[in-house]
């Protein structure tokens, strides 16, 4: 066979005798290494892109553990991947080496109805995942947006959320305990398979959001809840962007709290209506979508109090679903955002930030300022109950000026949220995209006990390094394509 | 590299969100990313950028598509992965040229209208030579396994004589003013009359006279699925010509019935001659069910004492591709004799893919594995489905998996139960 019909090959700092070993640990038909392979497991969901040198697909704790040691003895670093469904870079390659993809760990081992826990293998698809314990009567709450194409090990590793966090919380509240293999080698158990466990520090804790620099989990032990018996709908549009931010502020002060409280700006409600024409009113400041659940008895109390809040402000209009399908119809607006955004411009620089929800009304006043000023489109949409807001600027990033003005933003932007008493990022995780600015929200003696815990782990920096700490120079923005550090755009 | 640049548009559409991966059915066999729409459109992006060449690995990733639309379906950016596909094989076989086995079926044996019978007319004469007949069923096994082709594989068997030979050019009351040109594709031609007949007697019984000109060929859909426009538009132009004085054509298989209506246009863009050719282009369902009363509400028309459970299989083509999917259902629906159970997912793709079933014959086994748990899941006795690819690949599906369900192409169902119908 000639060169160019087994695929070009490039195998970045990885050599040949190098490859041999790591195909006879996980067997040959486990490895990709062609150019075209290497390829597609360069990027995430973000706009970047780094290659590297092979990828593998482990099925084994034992295998990980081998190739761990074995990347300690020659130095070339371990990337853990699930399906790649990132926002922050977490998964991609900078320094080339392997991509270890987990979708082979894709076994639900146990799903235990009388202690409502589960043990999970860390491949499996979040919504398939949740599909298995409802029918069980059983509830996983955390619901990324990517519910039904991301892992469960990537969401531990991001520490996922999701609309449901305002009333369940985030991944970090589900999980119980890891089987985790080391960054040098070794498998351990953290954490317990009961309620309550204080015996040691609690390095589940650890390790849940460590974004994959502290170590590769093979096991997953979750916590799960009764079903809620019953869910209820509905939509709620304002005049004025503050009555929408009140009513979040009411609603909560008056001790309900809704399982979903999404929200919608004018300029999100402009482009979702230019989208589907589905007859919003174009001059609305914001809406809320809004969801309780509960035994079906107490649900009419809940509407009835958030009618009573709303009404009392300067309400457009008020609709509750009757059943799953105007349920659906009434969720519709909020799932086209992103789509429909891209008929602003054809780049989206998509953040996280979440501001205490008190602060959102005035987080959305001053960040279209910042973002007028600069002359960018700006919408801000997301999860108000939990004050996480997806505050994106479509930008055109042919125009080196304007991204040169969006990265100026952003950066504004971030300071804004920290002023407010928010963070950088709610539940997409620093990875590479936001590592230039934790310094913003974390001091200098926090970052460095930070890296003294990676260090101590992780020695010769094998595992997922470039990520959190340490940017690279010039910044590897979403955008900043050529010359942004180790990730380049496509 | 203006020509490019439609294509590359689409290209910039892909955000790689992912969500592609949810519902690709080869990426849920394979699950890798060079599978699945999101891998292909960044492939196809660096090889717009000169990333990577016209590799043979490109090419194998690019032909492990089935091109059933699911993940076009889903994208929430509209990102037409599919075309995208289909457009890069195209400028693969451009650079590359075609395989030679390729080269030889496509131009020289599927383009030609006497090697192509010629060649199958022999075939039928000595397939019993390395077939056996199945008992009880009308296909064949292999005696041996040869490349491309499993020994336990389900095999229909080639027609003697051929469906379009059995009949003159004009069939059919010579009184009636309608007039109806029927397109066999070489499914019905020569390997499932039967259909083909039974669309006629329903056609026939109908009043209408119908047309089945000699002339006409492949709709051209294999050709263009491999990236063979040349030999694509020579087939398209060969149907257009023999049909020129049709009113209407009716052409039973959902993937010939695309590939006419929607696929010509795209190969002769601005062609007015072209275009008017699509618009007289119908399919079964539609077509007979607009010759029907609806039904009277929940009242069944009186039929045969005989009950059939029936599930419906929506091919890709007509699903996807035409958005016709209530129409078989409703004529079913009001069949006398028909108890219509609707199967899980009922537009999962059967995995047959055209070409992808030869080239990847196990995966394409795997896909189809949840489509026949459905189809389990029913207690069916007929799978009804319209495209003959579908057809083929239910038969063997059902037959190694010996289950009692039988996969049936809609126009014989409705042959068999419509026996008087309301016609307008």
């Amino acid at each position: 066979m000639t060169e160019e019909s087994r695929g070009e090959r490039t195998y970045g700092m990885l050599g040949t005798s190098l490859i041999r070993q790591i195909e006879r640990i996980v067997g040959k038909e486990n490895v990709l290494s062609s150019k075209e392979d290497l390829i597609c497991y360069g990027y995430d969901a973000t706009n970047l892109e780094s290659l590297p040198g092979l990828v593998v697909f482990p099925r084994e704790a034992n295998e990980i553990s081998e190739i761990l040691t074995l990347a300690n003895k020659n130095r070339f670093p371990v990337v853990p991947r699930g399906l790649g469904t990132g926002f922050s870079g977490g998964s991609i390659p900078v320094q080339g080496g392997v991509v270890l993809v987990m979708t082979r760990f894709n076994r639900v081992i146990e799903i235990d109805t009388e202690n409502l826990i589960a043990v999970v293998e860390p491949g499996v698809i979040t919504g398939d995942f949740q599909k298995q314990v409802e029918k069980l009567g059983l509830f996983y709450p955390p619901d990324p947006a990517s519910q039904l194409y991301c892992t469960l090990g990537g969401n531990v590793a991001e520490c996922a959320g999701g609309p449901r966090a305002i009333k369940y919380g985030v991944t970090k509240d589900y999980v119980l305990g890891l089987e985790v293999v080391l960054p040098t080698g070794e498998v351990i158990n953290t954490g317990v398979k009961t309620v309550k466990g204080v015996v040691g520090y609690d390095l589940t804790k650890l390790f849940v959001g460590s974004e994959g620099t502290l170590g590769v989990m093979t096991k997953i032990i979750l916590r799960l809840i009764p079903m809620p018996e019953a869910r209820k709908t509905m939509m709620v549009v304002f005049r004025q962007v503050e009555d929408a931010a009140i009513a979040v502020s009411k609603i909560i002060s008056s001790k309900i709290v809704p399982s979903t409280l999404e929200f919608m700006d004018n300029a999100s409600i402009q482009c979702v209506e230019d989208y589907l024409k589905m007859g919003l009113p174009r001059d609305a400041g914001a809406l809320l979508l809004i969801e309780v659940d509960g035994d079906q008895e107490i649900l009419p109390k809940y509407i009835n109090q958030i009618d009573r809040i709303t009404s009392e402000l300067n309400r457009y209009s008020m609709e509750i679903a009757e059943n799953e399908k105007e349920a659906d119809a009434l969720w519709k607006a909020r799932r086209a955002i992103s789509p429909a955004s891209y008929r602003l411009n054809p780049t989206k620089m998509a953040e996280d930030i979440t501001v205490p929800r008190n602060q959102i009304a005035t987080f959305i006043r001053e960040a279209r300022k910042i973002a007028e000023e600069r002359r960018l489109k700006i919408i801000n949409f997301g999860h108000a109950g939990d004050g996480n807001i997806h505050t994106s600027l479509m930008i055109n990033d042919k125009d080196e000026d304007e991204k040169k003005r969006a990265n100026q933003a952003i950066e504004e932007i971030f300071k804004l949220t920290v002023k407010l008493g928010g963070t950088l990022s709610g539940e997409h995780g620093v990875g590479i995209t936001k590592a230039p600015y934790i310094h913003m929200e974390l001091s200098r003696d926090a970052i460095e006990v930070m890296k003294k815990i990676k260090r101590v782990l992780d020695p010769n920096n094998i595992l997922n390094p470039g990520k959190i700490f340490n940017a690279p120079h010039p910044l590897p923005l979403p955008l900043g394509g050529e010359g942004g550090g180790e990730g380049k755009n496509l | 590299m203006n020509s490019l640049a439609p294509l590359k548009e689409i290209a910039e559409k892909c955000v790689r969100c992912g969500i592609c991966q949810s519902v690709c059915p080869v990426f849920a066999e394979i699950q890798q990313e060079a599978a699945v729409a999101r891998g292909k459109v960044t492939l196809i992006k660096k090889l717009f950028s000169k990333g990577i060449g016209y590799s043979p690995k490109l090419s194998t990733y690019l032909l492990q598509c089935l091109g059933c639309g699911a993940c076009s379906e889903n994208c929430p950016n509209g990102v037409r992965a599919d075309e995208l596909i289909l457009a890069a094989r195209a400028l693969m076989v451009e650079k590359r040229g075609l395989s030679l086995p390729k080269w030889l079926i496509l131009r020289k044996i599927l383009n030609s209208v006497y090697l192509l019978p010629m060649l199958l007319k022999t075939g039928s004469l000595l397939q019993g030579l390395i077939l056996k007949r199945i008992p009880k069923e009308s296909g064949l096994h292999l005696r041996f396994s040869i490349p491309y082709l499993d020994k336990d594989r389900f095999i229909p068997s080639l027609a003697t004589p051929f469906f379009l030979d059995r009949y003159p050019n004009e069939v059919g009351a010579e009184d009636t003013k309608k007039r109806i040109g029927l397109f066999s594709g070489c499914s019905i031609n020569y390997l499932f009359p039967s259909i083909g007949e039974s669309t006629l007697r329903l056609l026939t019984r109908n009043h209408f006279s119908v047309t089945l000109p000699k002339e006409q060929t492949c709709c051209g859909l294999p050709a263009y699925g491999s990236g063979d426009i040349e030999t694509a538009k020579s087939l398209a132009q060969k149907n257009i010509k023999a049909f020129a004085h049709s009113d209407q054509i009716i052409v039973p298989c959902a993937s010939c019935f695309y590939f006419l209506k929607e696929g010509y246009v795209k190969l002769f863009p601005g062609d007015e001659e072209v275009k008017s050719f699509c618009q007289k282009i119908v399919e079964p369902s539609t077509f007979f069910l607009s010759l029907i009363e609806p039904p009277p509400q929940g009242e069944r028309p009186l039929g045969p004492d005989k009950k059939f459970r029936v599930t419906f299989h929506d091919p890709c083509h007509l699903r996807r591709g035409m958005k016709i999917f209530q129409e078989p259902r409703r004529l079913l629906q009001s069949l006398p004799g028909v108890e219509f159970a609707e199967m899980k997912r009922p537009d999962r793709c059967c995995g047959m893919g055209g070409s992808f079933n030869l080239i990847y014959y196990n995966l394409s086994k795997k896909i189809l594995r949840h489509k026949l748990d459905d189809i389990e899941a029913t207690k069916a006795d007929y799978v009804v489905t319209t495209c003959m690819g579908c057809v083929i690949q239910l038969q063997d599906g059902l037959h190694q998996r010996k289950m009692k369900t039988k996969a049936i192409h809609f126009v014989d169902l409705l042959d068999e139960v419509w026996e008087l119908p309301r016609a307008r």
